[in-house]
Parts: structure tokens; C-alpha cells; sequence
């Protein structure tokens, strides 16, 4: 009898529909890990004699590159901005962030116009030493450390971000009790500075990598053999989805490793610096020729992973604008804006959802599994793109089935030829960035405020009007920003489910780099960059209104 | 062992300490009282060496190591500091934190001082743990450890008990002491709590507003104190008006009471005089009455705040016998009971 009266506390209206909800996000990925019991034999005999020890080896190289390229800058600039301080400090600290706004294929192709034969760089060269071609050595940036590079210019932030959060909240008594104990300057720094700030760098770096794992559009353009482009190259090249998908579940298991490393981390970074509110370092005023030199390294990255490539965009752009601002560029653009709204929007309500389910219910099924849905930022694009299309075929042919049998109508492919596709697999991933917000947003609201606001007679509409709204409005409006910029940028997914004739921004940019088209990308690629700042100035808000006012206190 | 000489500390435009001297033996507990932001931590860290003085000179084992233009390294001062928030590396364990500081020494070395440490402050076999899994009591003591490792000339403790709970203070503040006597430290400790004040030091400075008022003992500071400010912030009590009558006494509401005549008080002059809550003896067959306006059970005792009835009706505490119980507004008999008086010249400026 107990046991029954406990199930249905649980069990109800809440838990259905979130249970629902988690299934149907989760759904895509769980079925390119159920790919994994259909054994294409003769496929993988064919893959892993030819290019599979290619896209393993080559992706784990570019991960790893893009780590440890990433942990140098962002560390180094961390420390720069956290410790020193210097004329152009303050307009560093949000300069540095703006690469961010920058998704890595569009750097690619800017750089591969910059750097061509046929480009400013190497022409210029050519002209003022009298060479011809042959005469000297340029080096490729359609390579694999090409790629590195240009994805670690536009990843580090995530490093730099999480570092100079570990290194300033070091209390300044660290320090203080390292030199009153007669401990060298050099023996601080390696023994507490950086294995504080350890866990911090490695999370961000895990976060990097993920992306660097997911990343298509640069390694396509590059031609470079990775996981993501041999997924693609299954899939429509040798037609075998099945195959398609177990190599996605190979990709996702690597990046569960990133996973498993990212939340040690956190759970470290929780460890130390749990209720530490102490003074924090004053920062050291740079004199002589140091002044010179720590702003020329913190201009450096954001010079080559924002200013450089966005001149050069707006160069090309204001050579074809004219041609290139007809119908057909307005149509894109109205597009990609209302894709993008839709989904924003379906994030955020499902994250609101998801939520409020988890504060009104915290029991553990519910907690489970709107956990394991906020995995969904971790898996690449084309992994959910891939399951997602699978399933939804598979659904389509049955229903069409059903209702030529019996109503001797086809339906179509309501599902896998519509938004719906899309909209899903957005949902999926970008989730997490919104449930972030919402929690952030949640946990304002205590819970006793809606107690208190009970017992003084207000009934639950009310308190939500009163109470939830006004305090959530700012979360629940940055986590559309955020989502709607990340739907905006997505390439691969958007590659692999649009809709017959459905162009957006970034498709179409990615479409004519690729023709080699790649002053006609120009437009629409800055119009991804120009949104794309705005999360960037959010961002430089957030961390300008919590950054915490020093005082001399006694 | 540490000697301050005229000591300024001023920062960006505000001077937070002025012209402080005061002087600490070898082996002594020293304690800098003053409510929060009086400057008694800014002394602190000039001595440790983390603030510049801008005035004054600071001398440890009679070595000047502080003046406005020479300034000797906190790392080459041999002074450690236990920290308010403890300032443990949260990464390393007990053992590892305490051995920090331990330069140049074997491992044989460094883990017998390490294990001798432990025993001292109570936390044997607690070498492997890490900060986070001890509570605020073990990691003060853990904070301790680490500072007295290499020895220090000089331990500075801020605030040392402000982070825990109430009851451990106590307990905590007799232990320290014991420990460090038996180390033979020289500690200078900050703290805003006079009871603790009282538990630890040998010598205690009251500081207001970046002003040294006195450097005495307990006793004295309670018994003796320099000024209104000092009476009125070391222990309770209230302050009654008189005048010095024609026979150099005072003459107040409670009774005529002889003076030391080289106080330098003449006829005429208006003075007030403190009254502590047991220098009010509770009498029924006294003919002074008061009325009790409010009343707090603390067990044993019951403390009362009555208010005389003369012109003014001044108000004044009275600690009696928790079985004289007597309700709001009855009048009951007092009796003055002074020891010796303490009686300051009637100048506001002076509180």
C-alpha cells in the first residue's frame, strides 16, 4: 500500500510531460548509439582500411592542438588581464571576448583569401621581393595545423573566461601568506597560482575541444579527413546512414572522455573555492617596457581572431554589396531570423519547462533526467543532425504507411522534410545554454519567497506575475539571445536538415566559400559576425555588474 | 622583540593609522582592541610588512625594518600571520599546508616538525586531509600549524576567531594561548571582541580611529582606563555627571565621594564619573530609590537598568542576585559601592 501511495507522488502530471519531453530530446542520440547493434560489416571493413584510421587519428590531433593552443592563450591573457594593470585594460577585457562572435568556418575562409596565392598577403610579397611563384616557401593554412590555428583563435575565450575567474578569486592572503612565510615569488606561482587555477583552464580547455570535435565547416572547407567531414562522406557519399550513425556514436564517445574531464573539473573548482569571499589580489601597475609589451600580446589574438579577418570581410562585402542585396539576401536573412526565433523560443520555454518541473518536483527520476538532456551542448551537431534524421524518416514511413492504408492519402514527410527536424535538433543541443540562464534566473527566486508570498494571501497566478516574472525576465530574455545567435551560427545540422530550397545565412555563406566564391560570402557571413557580438556585450554586462567592488576594509 | 615608533599608515588620501608606538617583549601576547575599522589591521600588515609606513619606524629584534624609505620584504621578516578567512591552500593537504613554509630542510626534517605541530594543536593523524573536509575550528588550528612551522620571531594573528561559532571562541582562545606559550611565541593578535581580548593577551592596545589610547594589561585597561573612550568600550557601564564641590570631592546624585587630589580637577569644574553595573549594590535598606525600566535573566544574576529619580534621570545598570527578582517600574533601594573613582573632565569631544 505504501509502495503504491509513493509512485503516484511522483508519478504525475509534471513528471509525464517532462519525462515526455527528455525522451523525445534525447531520442536522436539514443538511436545512433542503437545504431550500434545493425553491423554494417562490409562497410566498416572498407572504412577502416582506407580512411577510418585517418579521421580517428585526425581529429584527435585537432582536438588535442586546439586544447593546448587554447590553454596558452587563454591562460596567458587571463593572467595578463587578472593580474596587471595597464592603459586599455578595461577595453581589453571585452575586446578579448569578441572572437566569440566569430564561427570557425567563416575565419577559415577569410584567412584562406588572405593567405592564397592569389591573395593580398603573398601578392604583396611577391611584388616587393620581385618573386615568382616557386621562388619562396608560404605556408598552406588548408592544412591540419591550419585548422588548428584558426579554431583556437576563436575558441580561446572559453580558457581565457574560466581562468581569469580562478586567478582573481585567489584571495590576495595566498600570496600574503606565502611571502610572510619567506616562499620565492617563482614557488608560489607553481606550486599555488597555477595548480589553483588548474582545474578552471583544463574545464575550459575540455569545452574548447568539444567544439573542436563537433566543428564541420572548417575541416570540410580545409578538406581535411575527420570524423565530422567522414560522417557526411558515409552518409551522402556512400549512402549508408546505419554506418553514418555508428561512426557518430565513435565521435560521441570521445567526447563523453572531454565530459567525464569537464565535470572533474568543476567539481574541483567547487572544492576550492567554496565561501571564499576574501580581499581579492590588487592587480600590479606595469611601468617601463612592460607596459608596452603585456597590451601588444592581449591585442594579438583578437587582432587575428576578430579585427584582421572583419576588415577583410567588410573589404569583400563592399566590393559586391550592390549585387549581392537582393531578394534573394533579404529572404535568407528573414530565414535564418525567424529559424532561429522559433527555436530560441521552444528552448526557452522547454528550459522553463524543465525548470520549474525540477523545483516543484525535486525528485530524482526528474533531476536524472532533465540531466542527462543538459548533456545535449556536448554532442556535435551532425551526431544529433544524423539521429535525428533516422528517426524521423523511420517515423515518417510509418505514418505514411498508416494513412495510405487507410485513408489512401500520403501525408509527405511532415517530420524529416519540415522545420520540425531542425527545430528538434536545435532544441537538443542548445538546451543547456538555456537552462543555464533559466537556473541562474530560478535561483534568485528562493523558495521561500513563494512561501511567504502564500501566507500573505497570494494565490500561485498571482505569485507568478508578482514574483517569478519580474526576477526571471532578464534570464529568460538572455537565454533567447543565446540560443538564437547559437541557432544562427549552427552549420552542420542546418547542412544536413534544411528543407529542400530553405537557405540560411550560414548556409549559404559556407555554400559560396566553398564554390570559392569567397567575396560573394562576404555579406552574409558579417551578418552572422554582427549578430554575433551581441551575446559578446551581454556577456561583458553580466561580468561587469557582478564584479565584486574592492575596499579597503579593516 | 617588536617596537613601533610614531607609526603612520596612510593610504591613497586617508591616513588609517597615526602615530602609533607601542612596545612587545619577548614571549608577550599583545592584542590591538578597536571596533571594526579603526586601523588596528592596517598596524597589523605594516608590521608583517604588506602596507609602507608613512611615517614612524618599525623595529623587530631592535632591527629597523620598516621607515618611509626603507622598507625590508615581508618574505625577510620572519613574522608569520594567521589569517581571518585562514587563507589555507585549498589544493594541498594538512601536511603539505604546514610544511609550505619549510625551506631547506630534509623531508626527515620537515615531516617530524610537521607531526610535532599536529600533536601541539590537537590533530594528530589528520596529515592527509584536505581544508575543506575540517571544520572552521581544525582549520584555524591547521592555519596556526602552518604559521608556526619555521619558527617565526613574530606571529600575527587578525581576527583569529571572528569566523566561528561563539561557543568555540572561548575554548579556542585558552587553547591558543596555552599553545603559544608553550612554543614561546611572541604573537601580536587584532581582534574587535574584548573578551577575547581578555582570554589571550598579555598586553592589550585599545585603538580608535587609527589612534593608540592605551597600552596596558586587562586590569588596568578595565580599572585604569586613559580616557572616556577606553572606559566606555572596555566593559559596560554608564556615566553620571557631577561637579567637584568646595572640598575637592565630587558631588553627584548617588553621593558625595572623596577624589585623588592629583587629579588636577578644581571647585567648580563639571566632571562625570563611570559606574559600572557591580559598583550598583542592590539594598532595601537604602533610601536612594530607582525604578526598574528594563531587566535581563542571565541566570545567576539579573541585570537591571534603573533609572534614578532626580532631576535628569539619568540611567545607570545594576548586577544583582538573580533571586532579588523585581518587575518593570518598582522602585527599589541602591547603593553605591566604588572602589575608586573614575572620573573624566565633562567634554563631548573627549567620547
Amino acid at each position: 500500500m505504501k509502495h503504491i501511495n509513493r509512485f503516484y507522488s511522483w508519478f504525475n502530471i509534471w513528471f509525464v510531460t517532462i519525462a515526455l519531453g527528455c525522451i523525445i530530446l534525447a531520442a536522436p542520440v539514443g538511436l545512433v548509439f542503437v545504431s550500434v547493434f545493425f553491423p554494417q560489416t562490409e562497410i566498416w571493413q572498407h572504412l577502416s582500411s582506407t580512411v577510418l584510421p585517418d579521421y580517428i587519428v585526425n581529429s584527435l590531433i585537432l582536438a588535442l592542438g586546439v586544447g593546448l593552443l587554447v590553454i596558452v592563450i587563454g591562460t596567458v591573457l587571463a593572467w595578463c588581464i587578472a593580474r596587471y594593470e595597464f592603459t586599455g585594460r578595461k577595453q581589453l577585457q571585452w575586446l578579448i571576448l569578441l572572437p566569440m562572435a566569430m564561427p570557425a568556418y567563416i575565419i577559415a575562409y577569410t584567412y584562406t583569401g588572405l593567405l592564397d596565392f592569389s591573395g593580398p598577403i603573398q601578392t604583396s610579397l611577391r611584388d616587393t621581393f620581385h618573386w615568382q611563384y616557386g621562388d619562396y616557401f608560404f605556408p598552406d593554412i588548408r592544412s591540419l595545423a591550419g585548422a588548428i590555428i584558426m579554431l583556437s583563435l576563436v575558441l580561446y575565450p572559453y580558457v581565457y573566461l574560466l581562468a581569469r575567474t580562478a586567478f582573481s578569486e585567489q584571495p590576495s592572503s595566498f600570496e600574503e601568506v606565502s611571502r610572510s612565510l619567506g616562499v620565492p615569488p617563482s614557488k608560489h606561482l607553481f606550486k599555488v597560482v597555477l595548480p589553483l587555477a588548474r582545474p578552471a583552464i583544463l574545464m575550459g580547455a575540455a569545452l574548447a575541444m568539444m567544439e573542436a570535435f563537433a566543428d564541420y565547416g572548417t575541416v570540410q572547407y580545409f578538406g581535411l579527413s575527420t570524423f565530422t567531414t567522414g560522417i557526411f562522406r558515409t552518409w551522402f557519399g556512400l549512402g549508408n546512414g546505419i554506418a553514418a550513425a555508428q561512426l557518430a556514436a565513435m565521435l560521441t564517445s570521445f567526447v563523453v572522455l572531454l565530459l567525464i574531464l569537464e565535470y572533474l573539473s568543476r567539481r574541483k573548482i567547487r572544492y576550492y573555492f567554496q565561501g571564499q569571499k576574501a580581499q581579492q589580489v590588487t592587480r600590479q601597475k606595469l611601468t617601463g617596457s612592460q607596459a608596452f609589451w603585456v597590451p601588444f600580446v592581449c591585442v594579438t589574438p583578437v587582432f587575428f581572431g576578430f579585427i584582421l579577418p572583419v576588415l577583410q570581410l567588410l573589404k569583400w562585402a563592399s566590393m559586391t554589396y550592390s549585387k549581392q542585396l537582393t531578394s534573394e539576401f533579404w529572404l535568407l536573412l528573414w530565414n535564418s531570423f525567424y529559424l532561429a526565433a522559433i527555436a530560441s523560443i521552444t528552448a526557452v520555454i522547454l528550459a522553463l519547462l524543465f525548470a520549474y518541473g525540477k523545483r516543484l518536483n525535486p525528485i530524482k527520476p526528474i533531476q536524472f533526467l532533465v540531466g542527462v538532456v543538459n548533456l545535449g551542448y556536448a554532442v556535435p551537431g551532425t551526431v544529433i543532425a544524423i539521429g535525428a534524421m533516422i528517426s524521423l524518416s523511420w517515423l515518417d514511413i510509418k505514418i505514411n504507411t498508416l494513412t495510405e492504408n487507410w485513408f489512401d492519402i500520403s501525408v509527405g514527410l511532415v517530420f524529416s522534410g519540415s522545420l520540425f527536424a531542425l527545430i528538434l535538433v536545435y532544441s537538443s543541443r542548445f538546451l543547456a545554454v538555456a537552462m543555464h540562464n533559466i537556473d541562474t534566473g530560478l535561483s534568485r527566486v528562493k523558495p521561500s519567497m513563494d512561501d511567504a508570498a502564500r501566507s500573505l494571501g497570494y494565490k500561485p497566478l498571482q505569485i507568478l506575475r508578482t514574483i517569478h516574472v519580474p526576477l526571471m525576465k532578464t534570464s529568460v530574455l538572455s537565454a533567447l539571445l543565446l540560443v538564437f545567435v547559437d541557432v544562427l551560427k549552427e552549420l552542420p545540422a542546418t547542412l544536413i536538415l534544411r528543407p529542400f530550397n530553405f537557405n540560411t545565412l550560414a548556409v549559404r555563406a559556407f555554400e559560396l566559400a566553398s564554390d570559392e566564391r569567397l567575396m560573394d560570402a562576404a555579406l552574409p557571413a558579417l551578418a552572422i559576425v554582427s549578430v554575433g557580438i551581441l551575446p559578446v556585450i551581454l556577456l561583458t554586462m553580466l561580468m561587469d555588474k557582478s564584479s565584486p567592488h574592492s575596499s579597503h576594509d579593516n | 622583540m617588536l617596537s613601533l615608533n610614531n607609526v603612520s599608515v596612510a593610504y591613497q588620501k586617508s591616513e588609517a593609522v597615526k602615530d602609533v608606538t607601542f612596545e612587545l617583549g619577548v614571549g608577550q601576547i599583545g592584542c590591538l582592541l578597536g571596533p571594526s575599522g579603526c586601523g588596528k589591521t592596517s598596524i597589523l600588515r605594516a608590521v608583517a610588512g604588506f602596507e609602507k609606513v608613512s611615517e614612524g619606524q618599525i623595529f623587530l629584534r631592535k632591527k629597523l625594518v620598516s621607515a618611509l624609505h626603507s622598507h625590508l620584504e615581508p618574505e625577510k621578516r620572519r613574522v608569520a600571520v594567521v589569517f581571518q578567512d585562514y587563507a589555507l591552500f585549498p589544493h594541498l593537504t594538512v601536511a603539505q599546508n604546514i610544511a609550505f613554509g619549510l625551506h631547506q630542510q630534509s623531508n626527515e626534517k620537515k615531516r617530524q616538525r610537521v607531526t610535532e605541530l599536529l600533536m601541539l594543536v590537537g590533530l594528530p593523524d589528520y596529515d592527509n586531509r584536505y581544508p575543506h573536509a575540517l571544520s572552521g575550528g581544525q582549520q584555524q588550528r591547521v592555519a596556526l600549524a602552518r604559521a608556526l612551522a619555521a619558527k617565526p620571531d613574530l606571529l600575527l594573528l587578525d581576527e583569529p576567531f571572528s569566523s566561528l561559532d561563539a561557543e568555540l571562541r572561548d575554548e579556542l582562545a585558552k587553547e591558543l594561548r596555552v599553545i603559544l606559550k608553550h612554543e614561546k611565541t611572541t604573537a601580536l593578535m587584532v581582534t574587535h571582541d574584548q573578551h577575547e581580548a581578555f582570554a589571550m593577551a598579555d598586553v592589550i592596545g585599545v585603538i580608535k580611529e587609527g589612534r593608540l589610547l592605551q597600552w596596558t594589561d586587562a586590569y588596568a585597561l578595565y580599572h585604569r582606563p586613559a580616557n572616556r573612550f577606553v572606559a566606555s568600550f572596555v566593559g559596560d557601564g554608564v556615566f553620571l555627571s557631577a561637579t567637584i564641590d568646595n572640598n575637592i570631592r565630587l558631588n553627584s546624585s548617588l553621593g558625595v565621594f572623596p577624589i585623588n587630589p592629583d587629579s588636577g580637577f578644581k571647585q567648580g569644574d563639571k566632571v562625570v564619573f563611570l559606574v559600572r553595573p557591580d559598583d550598583i549594590i542592590h539594598d532595601d535598606e537604602s533610601e536612594t530609590l530607582a525604578k526598574v525600566v528594563d531587566r535581563s535573566f542571565k541566570g545567576s544574576h539579573i541585570l537591571y537598568q534603573l533609572e534614578l529619580q532626580h532631576v535628569g534621570h539619568p540611567r545607570v545598570l545594576c548586577l544583582a542576585l538573580s533571586h532579588h527578582d523585581h518587575q518593570l517600574n518598582e522602585l527599589i533601594g541602591i547603593r553605591l559601592d566604588l572602589e575608586h573613582l573614575i572620573v573624566f573632565a565633562d567634554n563631548v569631544d573627549d567620547i
